[in-house]
């Protein structure tokens, strides 16, 4: 054994206080306010209260680690003994943090994920634990050396504190990401909605008038209809400076180190992370741009990678962010640098012109020419409504919008293949240009019709290792040429 | 490359299937019109409740009927040393490639219909999800596993010699 067998920090029990023992700080609470009487009155309760505290202090108790020459072994369960060995070989990513707790006792939180967990069945070959700093680089050394003692004697030369940044985003990179990744539509109802709301508190500074009328004038003025909507606007803007809020804390100080064999991601304010990104393990990256980006020419960049950024923390998802926010043109030399054997020319062969008329096949065209047509035959045959014409108007407008939609996923289309990566030009208003390696690709499917295989059309689906959630990418009817030039530089 | 069928038992087993979820539609719609029959709903809107309940369960019949004649028709499969290939689909035909050096493991399936019809199913792992070759006799599936296991460690042996080297 090179490390362990041990069970840890003890402060691992802590991590999630507030989830673990909450209640049991409530109990203590009121028995303190209240006196004893009423917790033994309700003493059925008061069980419940010990449920967690209990089962994360047994899973604790009965949790070893140990690492060998070539492999993690974990071993668990109070009645149900489980021995898991995991091959250093198939660590992906190895993430050190550390929380307010965790710092104050210089403590590090060590997750180290697996390429077998690609879905949630596999969430059991998480390895998560708490080590006293030397033990927790020293461990995080033993996972990235992967068994080979040159390399441990490399990982341990290694000074991750003196390389150089190369991303490094403030807090206000991260404030303009979230401006412009918000959605138009968002935008633009908070923008009308705080523009005739204001326009309106500024009409009533202006007049005498007391508060008990202020308010009455108010429920005068808004319908309950109109109320909700200013409610949701309201819940919807207090929503987002709170997720721009969360997102500068979570991400402040955001820095990616590029070391020869790995990237050092390293961000936090109360609770600091550090990711360390092996390259030979990064499936491909994924440059987003959303409308706003794209008229103002930027984009964010995100990486395929078991084990970041698809762990999540109540409703926060954390992101697998390489790249926060950079200019379009920019974004090449710095992926070519960090991620020397990809390919990140923008080279797309767009869909062909014959293409366009099945982009038009799609559920949201029928659904607006179904709408059209439920109008038209409720109007005709059953009913004549008073607002057929407005609905009519309407529906109309939709369909146009629909057209204009499709036209532009059409000319956002595109694709192209080499011997290092496969890429993908895909979105409406927000455009996607994915790059997977070609070594990564783990399936390739293509669907067709008997009309569009007639005309050599196809939609395709790659399959390649990375989280589950992103694990496949589709093209729309791309031509029987471009599939083959995927087809031909697939690794059998 | 040399395309497979499926065994022809396959189209009985869909259709009993089939036949069974059309059986659970039948009690759930029962269900539904009893209570619609029960509460004050405008006719007119009553009308087209039916008419989609009536082309439910007609899509469904042809589903039990006509569907798996077409779809055992298109069911197509093929096992090379490097890839497997899977050809199926009704309307839309879906031809997927996988390399085999990427499988992470492979398993046989028999659901009480299968087993009764001595047929079985090979499903294909792969980290960033599965395929399926169904309806196959059990003889045939087992063969299919080997095949695939031996190739797969046939790959790994391989590159680990490579790796050596």
């Amino acid at each position: 054994m090179k490390f362990g067998p041990t069970r840890g920090s003890i402060l691992l029990i802590f991590e999630h206080f507030v989830k673990d023992f909450g209640l049991l700080l409530l109990l203590l609470l009121i028995t303190i306010w209240k006196g004893p009487q009423i917790v033994i009155a309700n003493i059925q309760f008061v069980a419940l209260v010990f449920i967690n505290p209990i089962s994360v202090l047994v899973k604790y108790l009965f949790t070893n680690y140990g690492i060998d020459d070539e492999k993690m072994i974990i071993k668990s369960g109070l009645f149900v003994k489980k021995t898991m060995e995991i091959p250093l070989k198939a660590i992906t990513t190895v993430d050190l943090s550390q929380n307010l707790l965790f710092q104050i006792f210089s403590v590090y939180k060590i997750k180290a994920d697996n390429s077998s967990q690609t879905n949630d069945l596999a969430k059991q070959a998480e390895v998560v634990l708490a080590l006293k700093k030397e033990d927790a680089f020293y461990v995080k050394s033993l996972m990235e050396s992967k068994g080979d003692i040159n390399e441990q004697e490399a990982t341990k030369k290694q000074n991750d504190d003196v390389l150089q940044p190369v991303i490094s985003c403030t807090a206000s990179d991260f404030i303009l990401l979230g401006i412009l990744q918000s959605k138009l539509l968002y935008i633009i109802t908070t923008f009308s909605a705080v523009f005739a709301g204001g326009t309106y508190i500024f009409s009533l500074l202006f007049e005498e008038v007391d508060t008990s009328a202020l308010i009455e004038k108010i429920m005068n003025v808004f319908s309950p209809a109109m109320g909700i909507a200013i409610l949701i606007v309201v819940v919807y803007i207090l929503g987002a400076v709170s997720s721009a809020i969360i997102t500068v804390f979570r991400y402040y100080n955001y820095t990616v180190k590029n070391r020869k064999d790995a990237l050092i991601v390293e961000f936090g304010l109360f609770t600091k992370k550090s990711y360390t990104l092996k390259k030979e393990k990064i499936s491909g990256v994924t440059i987003k741009q959303s409308i706003l980006m794209r008229i103002f020419g930027y984009c964010s960049v995100e990486v395929f990678i078991i084990g970041y950024g698809d762990s999540s923390e109540g409703n926060n998802k954390e992101l697998s962010i390489l790249y926060p926010i950079s200019k379009l043109n920019q974004v090449n030399h710095i992926l070519d640098e960090i991620l020397p054997d990809m390919n990140f020319e923008r080279n797309y062969n767009k869909s062909e012109k014959r293409s366009l008329r099945y982009f038009f096949f799609c559920f949201r065209m029928f659904v607006a020419i179904g709408t059209i047509a439920a109008v038209i035959i409720e109007g005709i045959l059953i009913n004549a409504n008073v607002y057929q014409v407005e609905i009519l108007g309407a529906s109309f407008a939709l369909l146009i919008l629909t057209i204009i939609s499709v036209y532009l996923e059409y000319s956002n289309s595109g694709i192209f293949a080499n011997s290092m990566v496969v890429s993908i030009c895909s979105g409406i208003l927000a455009k996607k240009m994915t790059f997977i390696k070609t070594e990564k690709i783990e399936s390739l499917s293509q669907t067709t019709n008997t009309w569009k295989q007639r005309k050599g059309f196809m939609n395709i689906k790659l399959g390649f290792l990375a989280p589950l959630r992103v694990a496949n990418i589709k093209a729309k009817n791309i031509t029987y040429k471009q599939f083959e030039a995927v087809n031909q530089v697939l690794i059998l | 490359m040399n395309y497979e069928k499926l065994d022809a038992k396959a189209i009985l087993s869909w259709r009993v299937r089939r036949t069974i979820s059309f059986l659970f539609l039948i009690v759930t719609v029962g269900v539904g019109l009893l209570i619609l029959t029960n509460i004050e709903l405008d006719s007119k809107y009553k009308k087209y409740i039916y008419i989609v309940i009536v082309l439910l369960l007609l899509y469904k019949l042809i589903g039990i009927i006509i569907y798996p004649i077409i779809e055992y028709k298109q069911w197509r499969y093929a096992i090379s040393k490097d890839k497997v290939e899977i050809r199926h689909g009704i309307f839309f035909i879906t031809t997927t490639v996988i390399p085999i050096i990427r499988v992470q493991h492979i398993t046989i399936s028999k659901g009480p219909i299968y087993r009764k019809m001595g047929l079985a199913a090979v499903k294909i792992f792969l980290a960033s999800g599965s395929f399926e070759i169904e309806g196959l006799s059990e003889n045939n599936a087992n063969i299919i596993s080997e095949s695939l296991k031996s190739s797969v460690m046939e790959r790994l042996n391989m590159e680990y010699e490579r790796g050596k080297a």
